[in-house]
Formats: structure tokens, sequence, C-alpha cells
């Protein structure tokens, strides 16, 4: 199956601010709702060190 | 994952799959959503799930559809989980139900194929505070999944 580059994630949701498709991803509330409490949970109780490395892309 | 699923479609973005549920409620569009997270790093993605709406192109993630196949949209979820994580092979998936009762349904389909899921990812699971590897057994409130480094 064809896999896409680390980096080519980054360049989808970078590369076009103000995109069609940015703004459908930035209106929906249940996608912000639950983007919101991802971004609360992994700061108030972070997984292993590692695991975030490897969420930032530096392992 | 041989169960039994519905046929998923999938947008051209990769970050939307759909399918139909069918029972005593009718036929009842699902969505699964992928989110990607650069606040929390370049291959932090989260999942959203619920019921498609065309009209506004959204989910709604706290509708209870009770269309009688349950098993069938979780494997049809599990599915879209899969394909998803064989095109962004580095994302790290962040789950959490939108009700408790949605989050022990997850739950239940990550032990339900297990054997399977274990062979190619690795999940962690958060119990109370505190982060683990996935047991059976026990109740998590939310959990992150990547493939497994072979």
């Amino acid at each position: 199956m064809k896999t896409r580059k680390r980096d080519d994630v980054y360049k989808i949701h970078r590369a076009k601010p103000g995109s069609k498709f940015a703004k459908m991803m930035a209106n929906d509330p249940v996608l912000n709702r639950k983007a919101e409490e991802c971004v609360k949970s992994l700061t108030e109780n972070p997984p292993p060190e590692w695991i975030l490395k490897k969420m930032r892309g530096e392992d | 994952m041989e169960q039994e699923r519905y046929d998923i479609e999938k947008d051209k973005n990769d970050f939307v799959y759909w399918f139909f549920s069918e029972g005593p409620r009718g036929r009842i569009k699902k969505g699964v959503r992928f989110r990607h997270m650069p606040d929390v790093g370049k291959n932090a993605f989260n999942l959203a799930f619920g019921d498609w709406e065309d009209s506004t192109k959204s989910l709604d993630d706290r509708v209870v559809s009770n269309n009688g196949d349950h098993l069938k949209v979780l494997h049809s979820v599990a599915e879209a989980v899969r394909e998803f994580m064989n095109l962004w092979p580095d994302a790290v998936l962040h789950v959490r139900g939108s009700t408790s009762s949605r989050t022990r349904l997850y739950q239940m389909g990550i032990a339900s194929f297990w054997k399977e899921i274990s062979q190619e990812f690795e999940i962690w699971g958060k119990e109370g505070k505190e982060w683990g590897p996935f047991k059976k057994g026990v109740n998590y409130g939310e959990f992150l999944l990547f493939k497994k480094i072979n």
C-alpha cells in the first residue's frame, strides 16, 4: 500500500491556510472540541517522553 | 481482522472515512475523521467518530443510533483506523470517546481483537492520570495507538 513521507502530512495541513479543506477542518465543532480535549489531556497527564517524542517526530 | 464490517469510502485527503450503518433504524451514514494536531506534534492525530451530516460536512459524536449493529460498526471504525495508519505509518492516534460508554465500547473493540491488533499496533491506555500499555480488563479513559516498529 502507498505510504507517505513523514513531512507530507505537515505540508498538507500547513501549505494552504484558508483552503477549502482547511476551512472544513477548522469549522467542525466536534473536531475542535475533541482537539481541545486532546491537548488538555496530554498536557495535564502526558504519556512517557518517548511517546511524546514520537508524536513530535523526534524519535 | 476478518470480522463482519461495512464497506468504507475515503475522501481524497485521507482524513475522513465513511460507511453506512444498516439496521432497524434505517441507513445511517457514519463518519470517522482524523484531525492533525500540530500543536501536540507533527505526527499527532485525534480520532472523531459519529453520524455524518452531509449538508454541514460534519460529525455528531453524541448521537446514539441504536441500529443493532454496534459490533459491525466498531469493526468498520477499526478498519478505517487501520487504513489510515497504513497511509500514515508514523502517526500517533489519540482516541477518546465522546461519552464514557462510547469509550468503553472502544475498549471492548480493542479487547475483542487484541490478538490481531497487538501484532501490528502498540496501544497505551490512560487509567486515572497514568498512561500504561493496554491490558484487558482495565478501564481506560483514553487511548494512544501507533504502529509497532518491526
